[in-house]
């Protein structure tokens, strides 16, 4: 059961002097769900960004599958095909409707026709519950509705992967929950996820394991229950005291 | 609410045409030409009036020269008292005081001159054979016969020239330079370029065996055109002077006529033609709206034909410095697209067209309105490159993250995601570049082009009026701009509503 699907050997990211990250090593198996917490500044949103190449690393390897994605000559863009993003500002494509946003890259990838598209579009519109919504444009939806159409977006994809960025932090409080409902959907259904969290009430129901990042790097991990109940490093004990 | 804004506007500018006018200074009343020193000499840039009223500038007396671009403007200027007397050759003197009254020429001539056909230092053997068929037509009286088809109240209009019979062109074409704003000599009529100097270079022509092609430009441009090739040959009533010898030869002279000096007599006064008959002998005699309209046309085909291709320019600059802001690709190609932005927008559109006419396309015959519309399009295209690139640089970065990060490649990502969007935040201000381009056009004269301008420039040295040409390329400006703005309030409007 416990296959590898990423894993991170002494991950390190620098701007010019400054290290955000170093020697960051973890692995993340398939179907786990992985939640992310740390102070603001810990390099945890650098780290994500990593695993999909948006931020290059200075120093170490990642790795999908097996095959090291940060050699030269990998092709990075059928990387990012099979490692889904969803972003704190959703990003969704203000010029497309609904429907487009969804179909847009599986189409123009050749992954699928536009009749498949649309049909698994609709499918995906109906499970975070917008149906309604595919002719509409995103500037006419809620944050929440954003956010719920850019996680279909993802899926649309059939990614093996999803990272989350932070995906309800710009969420106004009333529209957190309908995100981290339709996310504990997409866990329960075996989906991998990385998830970079504020919601600590997420991270402990639906998280497998929690990573705490601080002072560039992974200061402390463990299963939800031992990360929560029982921190070990003083910094973690002082963050949770902040958070809780 | 616009139409109010309009009416507002040309009632502005007949208040100050007409302000102008009545706002006459202290003049020196001229009766011969001894008084011309310490007065106010008006004349037309380049000419032989010019050179030798430049002689009496700046003397002890105070006498100063104006120089205008057509003589037209000259005579306008003395009618409202800015200059004191015009010093102009004798036929456009008497054809620019026909219709006013209060102007009058005065008897003593300030010189006597003889014209001559300029012709490249480089093209003697042209010279010899100009000079050639000129003896021979002097010979057969034909060079008398064209004069007095022009000159003189009894023989006007009664002896054209004809072409002989049997008359054949096997030696190409004559180019020929010449400035169609000095009648009786050379100017429009019914559209086309008629007088003493078009009937005789096409009698030279057909004794050359070479058919004549007119091309109209600016005055002091024919010496250029000239010695840079672009013409065979300068006909336009001008006078062998020494400066000029020095860039261009000359041929024998076919006329000897003299410099007039026009002055104002505020003694005399005649009845001043009333306004509608002013507006017909501007614009419905002769058909002289179609000067306009044709005018017209041109300046919509060159700036609509440079938006376009300037798009395209601009388009694919702009693609290349922002690939390299955001990627650092495209070194070299950035570097380039720098130096022609920087060229570009740091000099004159109207050098950049002289340049691109008889520096680039020296050697070659592209016609005008080609040149034109390459001129306007590369200039066009430095600043729709910078729109552009505001445009592409104001979508936010999320845009081209959320495109990566599902696989696009970059070239995918800008074109089906980036670029959508700075197009649509960026239509107005291009739509704005377009109506800069309009109006940028009328510097088209410049290379003898007839854009709406020279439209009404060639009324106005037809007529010698400044008013009604004036005013009226004004309004029909201020037309198309105005009819373009509300295209594009209502295209705002448009991509606003959109997306919601």
């Amino acid at each position: 059961m416990s296959e590898v699907l990423i894993k991170v050997e002494n991950l390190s990211k620098a701007y010019g002097d400054n290290v955000i990250l170093k020697d960051v090593n973890m692995q993340i198996e398939k179907g786990e769900v992985i939640a992310i917490i740390g102070p603001s500044g810990c390099g945890k949103s650098t780290f994500i960004r990593t695993l999909n190449q948006l931020e290059k690393l200075t120093d170490g390897a990642i790795y999908l599958d097996g095959e090291d994605i940060t050699k030269k000559g990998v092709d990075i863009d059928d990387v990012r095909r099979r490692v889904g993003m969803v972003f704190q500002h959703f990003n969704l494509f203000p010029h497309l409707t609904i429907q487009k946003n969804l179909t847009l890259a599986p189409v123009k990838l050749g992954l699928m026709s536009q009749e498949e598209a649309d049909e698994k579009a609709k499918e995906l519109l109906t499970r975070v519950g917008l149906a309604d919504k595919a002719t509409a444009y995103p500037d006419s939806l809620s944050g929440g509705q954003k956010q719920r159409i850019a996680i279909a977006r993802t899926l649309a994809m059939n990614p093996e992967v999803i990272l989350f960025d932070e995906p309800t932090s710009a969420l106004d409080p009333e529209m957190v929950k309908e995100v981290l409902a339709l996310m504990k959907e997409l866990a329960d259904d075996g989906m991998t996820m990385v998830v970079v969290t504020h919601e600590m009430g997420f991270a402990k129901e639906v998280a497998d394991r929690v990573l705490f990042f601080d002072e560039q790097g992974i200061k402390e991990q463990g299963s939800p229950k031992e990360i929560f109940e029982n921190p070990k490093s003083q910094r973690l004990q002082d963050f949770l005291s902040k958070v809780l | 609410m616009r139409k109010k804004l309009l009416s507002f506007l040309v009632l502005a500018a007949a208040v100050m045409m007409v302000g102008c006018g009545s706002k006459a200074a202290e003049t020196k009343q001229i009766k011969s030409v001894d008084d011309l020193e310490g007065a106010k000499i008006g004349v037309q840039l380049g000419t032989v009036g010019d050179l030798y009223a430049s002689d009496l500038e700046g003397d002890e007396a105070g006498t100063s020269v104006d120089r205008y671009n057509k003589i037209a403007d000259a005579v306008q200027a003395l009618k409202q008292g800015k200059v004191d007397c015009v010093i102009v050759d004798e036929q456009p003197a008497i054809a620019s005081t026909a219709n006013e009254p209060t102007l009058t020429i005065l008897d003593e001539p300030f010189t006597l001159e003889e014209y001559a056909i300029c012709i490249a230092k480089d093209n003697t053997e042209l010279l010899d054979e100009v000079n050639a068929a000129l003896a021979e037509l002097k010979e057969e009286g034909v060079v008398e016969q064209i004069t007095a088809n022009y000159i003189g109240d009894d023989t006007k209009g009664t002896c054209p020239y004809v072409t002989p019979e049997g008359t054949t062109y096997d030696n190409g074409t004559l180019v020929v330079a010449t400035n169609a704003a000095f009648p009786p000599y050379e100017y429009y009529e019914n559209g086309q370029v008629v007088g003493i100097d078009m009937e005789l270079i096409k009698a030279i022509g057909d004794k050359l065996g070479r058919k004549v092609e007119i091309e109209d430009i600016e005055f002091d441009s024919i010496i250029n055109a000239v010695s840079s090739h672009k013409a065979d040959v300068g006909i336009a009533g001008m006078t062998m002077t020494e400066e000029r010898l020095k860039s261009i030869n000359f041929t024998d002279s076919y006329v000897t006529t003299m410099q007039a000096i026009i002055v104002k007599d505020d003694s005399l006064s005649g009845d001043s033609l009333g306004f509608v008959a002013n507006l017909k002998r501007n614009f419905v005699d002769d058909n002289r709206y179609t000067f306009l309209l044709k005018g017209l046309l041109n300046t919509l085909i060159i700036a609509l034909c440079a938006v376009l291709a300037g798009m395209i320019i601009g388009f694919l600059v702009a693609i290349v410095r922002v690939t390299y802001d955001k990627t650092g690709g495209f070194k070299i190609l950035n570097a380039i697209c720098k130096l022609y932005l920087t060229i570009i927008r740091g000099t004159p559109i109207m050098i950049q067209l002289l340049i691109i006419y008889y520096v680039v396309f020296k050697a070659v015959n592209v016609p005008k309105l080609l040149v034109a519309i390459i001129a306007f399009a590369i200039n066009s295209g430095a600043y729709v490159a910078e729109i552009m690139r505001g445009g592409i640089m104001s979508v936010d970065d999320g845009q081209m993250e959320a495109g990566r990060s599902l696989g696009l490649n970059y070239k995918q990502t800008m074109t089906i995601i980036i670029l959508p969007q700075a197009i649509k935040t960026v239509l107005p201000s291009l739509a704005n570049e377009f109506i800069s381009l309009i109006k940028e056009t009328s510097i088209c004269g410049y290379i003898g082009l007839m854009d709406l301008t020279r439209g009404g420039d060639i009324i106005r040295s037809i007529t010698y009026e400044a008013f009604m040409p004036l005013i009226a390329v004004a309004i029909i400006y201020l037309a198309i701009v105005q009819v373009l703005n509300t295209f594009v309030s209502k295209l705002e409007m448009k991509l606003r509503k959109n997306e919601r």
